[in-house]
C-alpha cells in the first residue's frame, strides 16, 4: 500500500512540476525552501537553528508520519522560482476511537515580489481543502488569521489564552528588558545585577505574601517523577489519554523522532518526565529549560483528577532546575487546575486556528474533550 | 441559485470590488494580480463574495491565480463554475431518481 502512496506522489509531483501555480513540496525543494526562510521568515523567527534544510529535513520529509497524500505545498512562480511555501505536519489522531489525519499547518511564507499575486490565498486554500480530517495552526499572523476565517476557518478563543507561573519575578522583568531594550542595555550590566536581585526578593516576598503558598501546591505525597522516554511515552500515554474523544495517536518510531527533533531543535533544554503515584501513571510533562529565563510548557498529559499532581510536580522540577517562569497554554483539560493562586492568564500573541469539514470535530476541539498540547503542534515556535 | 448573464456578472463583480473590496478597478477591468489589486487577503474575500453572489465554492485544486488577473476571467471563471455546479446538481439529482 505504501508503495501505491509513492508512486501516486511521485505521479503528482511529476505532473505538477511542469506547471506554475501550487504543486507538492519535494524533497528536492528543501535548498530553495531554506534559502526562502531565510530571506523571509528568519528575521521575525525565533527558530534559531542555523540548520534549515535540517530543520526542514527531518520536521517535513523524515517524519514517520509523513503522508505523502498529505504533502507540503510551494508555489511556483511564472519564471520557476518558488515564490511561496506552507509546511504542513501530519498528526495521527484518534477520534471516538477511529484513526483521523490532522494536520499542523507551519511557515506559511511568501516571497514579497510573490505577494501581492494572492499566493498565500492559494496555498491556504489548497491546504484546506485537502483530504485531511482536521487543519491546525498556532501560530498565525492577523493577515493569516483573515484568510483562514474567510476560508472557513475558526478561532479557538481558549487555545489563545496563555499561562504563566512565575518563580523568579526579578529574572522574568530583567528577560522582558532584555526583550524590549535589547541585551546592550545599561539595565542589564554587571552594575545593576544587584538592583535584580533585590527585585527577585522584593517582588517574591510580595507574591507570597499576597498568595501565601508559592509555589508547591498540588505536588502530591506519594508521587515520584522519572524520565519520559519515546519508549515510556509509548507505553503509558495511551491509557493516560485515553479518556479524551480527540487525542493523539502516538506510536514509539513517532516519538523516537520527535524527541530527537526536539533535543535538536528545540529553544532550551528539553525536560520530561513522567509522573507516577506508586505503579499508577499520573501523567506527563514536557518544556524547554531556559536556566534564568523564561521556560515554555510544551506538553502536560493527565487526566482531570491528576492534573494537579502533574502541574505542581512540574513547577517544582522548573523550580529546581533554575527557570524564572514556565509558561503555558491553556488547554482544555488544564483549566480548572490552572485556577491556582501562582498561575497568572494572559492573551497570547499568536492565535490557534482550526478547520474541519466535520462539524462534531470543531465542536469537540472547543469541548474539554480534546488534548492536544503544543508538542502536538508548532513546538519549534517556542 | 439564479443564472445571471455575463452582463450582469460583470456588474455585479465591479461592483463587489469596489464597494466592498475597496478595489480600484482600471476602466479596462485588466492586471489585477499583476498590478497588486488583489493581494492575498482580497483574494479570500472575492471569493467569499463569489460565493455569497453566485452560489460557488471554488475547488482550489482547479483555481489558477489567472482567472483573478482580469474581470473578463473572473466572469468567465464564474459562468465555468456555475455549469459544473449545474452539472454536479443534475447528476445528483439522476443518483437520487435511480436510487
Amino acid at each position: 500500500m505504501d508503495d501505491v502512496w509513492r508512486s501516486l506522489a511521485r505521479y503528482r509531483v511529476m505532473a505538477s512540476s511542469r506547471h506554475h501555480g501550487i504543486r507538492p513540496f519535494q524533497e528536492a525543494d528543501i535548498d530553495d525552501v531554506a534559502r526562502l526562510w531565510d530571506s523571509v521568515l528568519r528575521p521575525s523567527s525565533s527558530l534559531l537553528t542555523p540548520d534549515t534544510q535540517g530543520f526542514l529535513q527531518r520536521t517535513l520529509v523524515s517524519s514517520p508520519w509523513a503522508d505523502p497524500e498529505l504533502p507540503s505545498l510551494v508555489y511556483v512562480q511564472g519564471d520557476g522560482r518558488i515564490g511561496g511555501f506552507l509546511g504542513c505536519c501530519v498528526r495521527r489522531m484518534v477520534f471516538d476511537d477511529r484513526p483521523i489525519r490532522a494536520v499542523c499547518a507551519a511557515h506559511l511564507m511568501i516571497d514579497p515580489t510573490a505577494r501581492a499575486r494572492g499566493a498565500g490565498a492559494l496555498l491556504l486554500g489548497r491546504f484546506m481543502g485537502g483530504p485531511q480530517e482536521l487543519s491546525v495552526t498556532d501560530t498565525a499572523s492577523a493577515a493569516a488569521r483573515a484568510m483562514w476565517k474567510g476560508l472557513g476557518g475558526h478561532t479557538l478563543h481558549l487555545g489563545s489564552v496563555g499561562w504563566a507561573h512565575i518563580l523568579r519575578p526579578g529574572r522574568v522583568a530583567r528577560t522582558l528588558v532584555a526583550r524590549r531594550l535589547g541585551s546592550e542595555s545599561w539595565l542589564l550590566r554587571g552594575a545593576a545585577q544587584p538592583m535584580w536581585l533585590l527585585a527577585d526578593v522584593v517582588l517574591r516576598y510580595g507574591i507570597q505574601t499576597v498568595y501565601q503558598k508559592l509555589p508547591a501546591e498540588g505536588v502530591v505525597g506519594g508521587t515520584s517523577t522519572e524520565p519520559l522516554t519515546a519508549t515510556a511515552a509509548a507505553e503509558h500515554l495511551p491509557a493516560v489519554a485515553a479518556p479524551f474523544r480527540l487525542r493523539p495517536d502516538y506510536d514509539a518510531p513517532y516519538l523516537e523522532s520527535l524527541f530527537h527533533d526536539l533535543d535538536r531543535f528545540g529553544q532550551g533544554v528539553p525536560v520530561s518526565r513522567l509522573v507516577r503515584s506508586g505503579a499508577r501513571v499520573l501523567g506527563s510533562y514536557v518544556y524547554l529549560l531556559r536556566y534564568d529565563s523564561i521556560s515554555p510548557v510544551l506538553h502536560v498529559t493527565a487526566r482531570e483528577r491528576d492534573v494537579d499532581a502533574v502541574l505542581g510536580h512540574l513547577f517544582e522540577n522548573a523550580k529546581a532546575h533554575g527557570a524564572a517562569a514556565l509558561v503555558g497554554r491553556v488547554e482544555p483539560h488544564l483549566q480548572e487546575a490552572l485556577h491556582r493562586d501562582s498561575v497568572f492568564l494572559f492573551s497570547a500573541d499568536a492565535r490557534r486556528l482550526i478547520h474541519s469539514h466535520d462539524p462534531k470535530l470543531i465542536n469537540v476541539m472547543r469541548s474539554a474533550d480534546v488534548l492536544m498540547t503544543l508538542l502536538d503542534g508548532e513546538w519549534w515556535w517556542h | 441559485m439564479m443564472q445571471r448573464s455575463q452582463t450582469e456578472i460583470g456588474a455585479i463583480l465591479r461592483r463587489t470590488l469596489t464597494e466592498s473590496l475597496h478595489i480600484e478597478v482600471p476602466p479596462d477591468g485588466a492586471g489585477l494580480i499583476s498590478r497588486g489589486l488583489i493581494d492575498s487577503l482580497a483574494l479570500v474575500e472575492l471569493l467569499m463574495a463569489i460565493e455569497s453572489e453566485f452560489g460557488i465554492r471554488p475547488d482550489f485544486h482547479l483555481l489558477e491565480i489567472e482567472d483573478f488577473e482580469t474581470l473578463g476571467s473572473i466572469e468567465q471563471f464564474i459562468i465555468k463554475s456555475q455549469a459544473s455546479t449545474d452539472i454536479s446538481r443534475s447528476g445528483q439529482t439522476v443518483s437520487r431518481d435511480m436510487s
